[in-house]
C-alpha cells in the first residue's frame, strides 16, 4: 500500500466513524453545545448592556461567556470519550504497573463535571487564546457594543487605558493584580479542594486574557510606538533603504519584493501552517487531556523502559520545580521568599502549557500515516462547515450591516454547534485510534497479554519510511488546508451585474447607470472655463440612486479595469438619497488612457460603517474596441462636464 | 452498566436521556433568540413604543412633547429673505415641540468656553419603516432647531419627505442622546 493510499484509507475510517458515532449521539452533543452557545450570548449582550456605565464589569461578565463556551466542549467531549470507551481502553490495558505509575494529582475527572472542568478549562482556554479564538469573540463584543453604543462609547473606548495617566496605573495594576490573583486562588484550592475555587482559577485567567486583549494591547502599542520614533529604529530604515537602493541597480524592488513574501507569507503560508495544519494536532492534544492524565502514564509503559516524563521538553524545568518546592519548604527568610516566587512562575508553565505539551507527544508518537490522516480528516471537516456558512449566506443574499447583526448568532450555530459537535467526535475517534496504534506498537506484557482490550474494529497500518510518509502527509494535508484558507479568503460580498441604461439592485436601493462621457479637461455645470487637466482622461459616470423603500448607506463607486481601481474624486464621493427619494449625480474619476477598453466596469458598493455579506453591483459600460478606440483618439485636450452635486426629488409611484 | 464502567456520572446520564438534554437547550436557545431580536430591534432603531398623543415622552432624562405637526411648501425666512423650497416632488414636515433639558445629562464641551451641550436630534417615521431626518434650514427661523442644557424651550425640527408619503407619516421619533434605548413615537394630538 503506497503511503497515499494508506494515509487515505486511515481518513476514509476516521470519517465514517465519526459519522456513525455522531449519528449516535447528536441530541446529546446538539444539546450541550448549544446550551454553551446561550450561555455566551447572554454573556455578550449583558456586557454590551453594561459598557455604558460599568465598563470595568465587562471583562468579568464576558469572561463567564467564554467559559460557558469552553466547559460544554470539554462536556461533549468527555461524553463521546466515554462512548467509545477510551477511559476503559486505558485501564484495562494498564494493569497493575500503571497502577503505581506517578499521577501528579487525583484524577477523579470521572467523579463530577466540576472536577473535570478544574483539570482541563485552564490548558484549554491558554491553547484556545494561542489560536485567536479569544481575540474573535472579544471582536465580536467590541463590534457589537461600537454598532450599539456608538464608536466612541464603545467597549473598545471606555477600556481604552490611553487616556489618562490613572487609567494607565488602573489597567497595569488590574494586568498585574489578575495574573496574581490566578496563582493565589489556584494556591487556595489546593489547600482547600473547594471546587468552587478551581473553576474560579479558569475564570480569573480567562479575565486576564480579555483584559489584555481589550485594554492592555494599547498599552503595548504605545510602547511599539515609542520605540519606532528611537534613532535606532531611524538608523535601520536608513540602513534598509541603502540596502533597496543597491538592488535597484539590479533592477530589483527589493522593498517591493519584502512585501509581497511578507504578504504571502502573513495571509496564505503561516495560515495554512500554523491554523489548518498545527491547530488540528493542538485540539487532539488537548483532547487527551480531557479524555485522563493517567493515559500518559500508559504510554510510558507502552515506550518500554523510557519514562515519557524524562523526554519531555520542560521535564527538566518541573523536576527543578519540585526540586525548588521541596526546597523552599526547608528554607527560610529571603531565600524561601525567593523559591517559593519562582515555584509561582513556572508553576503557571505547569499548569497550562506542560499537560498540553505531554499530551502532544503522545499524539505525535501515533504515527505520520495517522497523524496526516487525520489532519486531512479534520480540514475537510472544516471545508465542509465553511461550505455550509457560504451556502446559508448566498441563500440569504447580500444585505446592510442590520441584518448581519441581527442574524449573527443564528449563524454562528453553524459553526458554533453543529461543526464543533462533529468535530468533538473526530476528536474521540482519532485519539481512540492512536491508542490503537500504540498499543499494537508496544511490545507484549504478561499483565497486558492476560487482559487484552476489545480492539477497534480498524485496521494496522505496515510500517514505512518515516520521512517518505510525513513527506507524503504533509504534502496531502497542505493542498486542502491551502484550499480552505483560501475559500476562506474569498470577498465577503454578493454579486449583481447589470448594464449601462438598465437597473440593478444594490441591498434595498436600484441603481441605473448612464452612458459614460470622456475628456481631458474637467468643467462642472455651470461653469464657463475647465478648471481640471490631466495627461491621462477623465472618465465621468452619471448615477441615479432610488431609494423606494428605507433609506440606508450611501451608495460608493469605483472604476475597475483589471487589477487597477480608481476612485471617485472631484465630485461627490458618494450617494445616498432619503427614503422615497432618487438622487442623480456624476461619479468623476481620473484614469489612465491605457485603461479605456472592453475590460473597463463600475462597481458599485454600500459605504458601511459595519458589514457583513454586503451587496456589490458590477456595471458594464459597454466599451467595446472600436469605441474605446475612437474615445482615446478623441480625447486631445477634450472638455467633459460634469454634476458636482447630486440632484434629488421625490419618488412619484 | 454502571457509571464506573461507563467513564462517568455525568457521561453516563447524558448518554442514557439524550432527548431531555436537547429539549432544555431548544427551549433556552428559542428564548434567547427571541430575547436577542428584541433586544438588538430596541438598539437599530427598529422598535418603537408609541407617545400617547399629547403626551410627554422622556428619554435618556430629555422631555419631548409634540405641539404641533404640519406640512408645508415652503420654509418662510425670519430675516424676511427669500423662502427655502423644497425639492421637485417633495414637500416640508414641520414639527413644534416643546423640550425640556433639566434632567438632561450634559456632554462637557472641551470648546466654545466649555459650555456644556446636549443633543436633542428627531427624526420623522413614515410607513415601512421609512425615516427622515431633520434638516438644518437654510433660512433663519423663528423657533431655533437645537436645544440648551438645563431648561425648558421650544423646538422646531424640519423635515423634507416626498410628497407621495405625506399621508403615510406616524409621528416624530425621540431617541436617547447616545447609546441603546427603545425610541419613543411621538404622535400629533387628534
Amino acid at each position: 500500500m503506497t503511503t497515499i493510499s494508506s494515509v487515505l484509507a486511515e481518513a476514509l475510517r476516521l470519517a465514517a466513524r465519526t459519522g456513525q458515532l455522531w449519528w449516535r449521539l447528536w441530541p446529546q452533543l446538539i444539546g450541550v453545545l448549544l446550551l454553551g452557545w446561550v450561555g455566551y450570548y447572554l454573556a455578550l449582550i449583558a456586557s454590551v448592556e453594561l459598557t455604558t456605565n460599568a465598563a470595568w464589569v465587562v471583562v468579568p461578565t464576558f469572561a463567564a461567556g467564554l467559559v460557558s463556551l469552553l466547559a460544554s466542549i470539554v462536556i461533549t467531549l468527555r461524553l463521546v470519550a466515554s462512548q467509545l470507551g477510551v477511559t476503559a481502553l486505558v485501564r484495562s490495558v494498564s494493569g497493575p504497573a500503571a497502577l503505581d505509575a506517578p499521577d501528579d494529582e487525583d484524577d477523579d475527572r470521572d467523579a463530577s463535571v466540576v472536577r473535570l472542568l478544574i483539570i482541563t478549562l485552564l490548558p484549554f482556554l491558554a491553547v484556545y487564546a494561542s489560536f485567536g479564538y479569544v481575540d474573535d469573540l472579544a471582536s465580536e463584543l467590541a463590534l457589537l457594543s461600537g454598532y450599539t453604543a456608538g464608536l466612541g462609547d464603545s467597549v473598545l473606548g471606555r477600556l481604552n487605558p490611553v487616556g489618562s495617566t490613572r487609567a494607565v496605573l488602573t489597567v497595569v495594576a488590574a494586568v498585574v493584580g489578575l495574573y496574581l490573583l490566578r496563582r493565589v486562588v489556584d494556591a487556595c484550592y489546593q489547600r482547600t479542594r473547594w471546587r468552587l475555587l478551581g473553576l474560579a482559577t479558569a475564570f480569573v485567567e480567562a479575565c486576564f486574557l480579555l483584559l489584555t486583549v481589550l485594554s492592555a494591547f494599547r498599552l503595548v502599542e504605545q510602547v511599539q510606538l515609542w520605540w519606532s520614533d528611537r534613532r535606532l529604529v531611524g538608523w535601520w530604515d536608513t540602513l534598509l533603504a541603502d540596502l533597496a537602493a543597491g538592488f535597484a541597480v539590479l533592477r530589483v524592488d527589493l522593498p517591493e519584493v519584502l512585501q509581497r513574501i511578507g504578504t504571502f507569507g502573513g495571509e496564505v503560508l503561516w495560515p495554512v501552517f500554523w491554523e489548518r495544519i498545527t491547530e488540528p494536532v493542538a485540539w487532539l492534544a488537548m483532547a487527551a487531556l480531557v479524555f485522563g492524565s493517567r493515559v500518559v502514564s500508559v504510554a510510558d509503559l507502552w515506550r518500554k523502559g523510557e519514562p515519557l516524563s524524562a523526554r519531555l521538553p520542560g521535564a527538566r524545568r518541573m523536576r527543578i520545580a519540585r526540586r525548588l518546592q521541596q526546597e523552599a519548604t526547608g528554607s527560610t527568610g529571603v531565600r524561601r521568599v525567593v523559591l517559593q516566587a519562582q515555584e509561582a512562575l513556572l508553576g503557571d508553565i505547569d499548569d497550562k502549557y506542560l499537560p498540553t505539551l505531554q499530551s502532544l507527544r503522545l499524539v505525535l508518537r501515533a504515527g505520520a500515516v495517522f497523524l496526516g490522516a487525520y489532519v486531512l480528516t479534520f480540514t475537510a471537516m472544516r471545508l465542509l462547515g465553511l461550505g455550509l456558512e457560504v451556502t446559508v449566506r448566498a441563500l440569504i443574499g447580500g444585505r446592510d450591516g442590520d441584518t448581519w447583526v441581527l442574524l449573527q448568532p443564528f449563524l454562528a450555530l453553524d459553526d458554533t454547534v453543529l461543526t464543533t459537535s462533529v468535530q468533538v467526535t473526530l476528536l474521540a475517534v482519532a485519539f481512540s485510534r492512536a491508542l490503537s496504534i500504540f498499543a499494537d506498537r508496544a511490545p507484549e506484557e504478561p499483565a497486558a497479554t492476560a487482559s487484552r482490550p476489545p480492539r477497534l474494529p480498524v485496521g494496522v497500518t505496515r510500517r514505512l519510511r518515516p520521512v517518505g510518509q510525513l513527506g507524503v502527509a504533509l504534502a496531502l494535508c497542505l493542498v486542502l488546508a491551502a484550499a480552505d484558507v483560501l475559500i476562506d479568503r474569498t470577498g465577503e460580498v454578493d454579486v449583481a451585474r447589470t448594464r449601462v441604461g438598465e437597473p440593478g439592485p444594490l441591498g434595498e436601493r436600484v441603481v441605473t447607470v448612464s452612458d459614460p462621457t470622456f475628456g481631458q479637461l474637467l468643467r462642472a455645470q455651470g461653469d464657463t472655463e475647465a478648471e481640471i487637466g490631466t495627461p491621462g482622461a477623465f472618465v465621468v459616470v452619471p448615477v441615479e440612486v432610488a431609494s423606494p423603500g428605507r433609506s440606508g448607506p450611501q451608495v460608493a463607486a469605483e472604476l475597475v479595469h483589471g487589477e487597477r481601481r480608481y476612485t471617485s474624486q472631484f465630485s461627490s464621493t458618494g450617494i445616498g438619497p432619503d427614503a422615497g427619494f432618487v438622487s442623480r449625480g456624476d461619479f468623476v474619476f481620473e484614469v489612465d488612457t491605457a485603461d479605456i477598453g472592453p475590460n473597463l466596469r463600475l462597481e458599485l458598493s454600500l459605504r458601511e460603517l459595519y458589514s457583513g455579506y454586503s451587496p456589490l453591483l458590477e456595471v458594464d459600460l459597454g466599451l467595446d474596441s472600436g469605441r474605446a478606440e475612437r474615445v482615446r483618439a478623441d480625447l486631445g485636450g477634450s472638455i467633459v462636464d460634469f454634476q458636482p452635486f447630486p440632484a434629488t426629488r421625490g419618488i412619484t409611484p | 452498566m454502571s457509571p464506573t464502567d461507563d467513564g462517568g456520572q455525568l457521561s453516563w446520564a447524558l448518554a442514557r436521556r439524550p432527548w431531555p438534554v436537547l429539549v432544555v437547550a431548544l427551549c433556552l436557545a428559542a428564548l434567547l433568540c427571541a430575547g436577542w431580536v428584541v433586544w438588538v430591534s430596541a438598539n437599530t432603531g427598529e422598535l418603537t413604543r408609541p407617545a400617547a398623543d399629547g403626551d410627554r415622552a422622556t428619554v435618556g432624562g430629555t422631555g419631548y412633547r409634540l405641539v404641533e405637526l404640519y406640512t408645508t411648501d415652503r420654509l418662510t425666512d425670519a430675516a424676511g429673505g427669500e423662502d427655502q423650497l423644497p425639492e421637485p416632488q417633495a414637500t416640508f414636515v414641520v414639527a413644534r415641540l416643546e423640550v425640556d433639558t433639566r434632567g438632561t445629562e450634559a456632554v462637557p464641551n472641551e470648546l466654545d468656553g466649555g459650555e456644556p451641550f446636549v443633543y436633542c436630534g428627531t427624526e420623522l417615521l413614515g410607513a415601512d419603516g421609512m425615516v427622515w431626518q431633520a434638516e438644518a434650514p437654510v433660512v433663519q427661523r423663528e423657533v431655533p432647531s437645537s436645544c440648551e442644557a438645563g431648561r425648558e424651550q421650544p423646538m422646531e425640527q424640519v423635515f423634507m419627505v416626498p410628497a407621495a408619503q405625506v399621508d403615510e407619516i406616524r409621528g416624530v421619533v425621540v431617541r436617547r442622546s447616545f447609546g441603546p434605548g427603545v425610541e419613543r413615537v411621538l404622535a400629533p394630538v387628534g
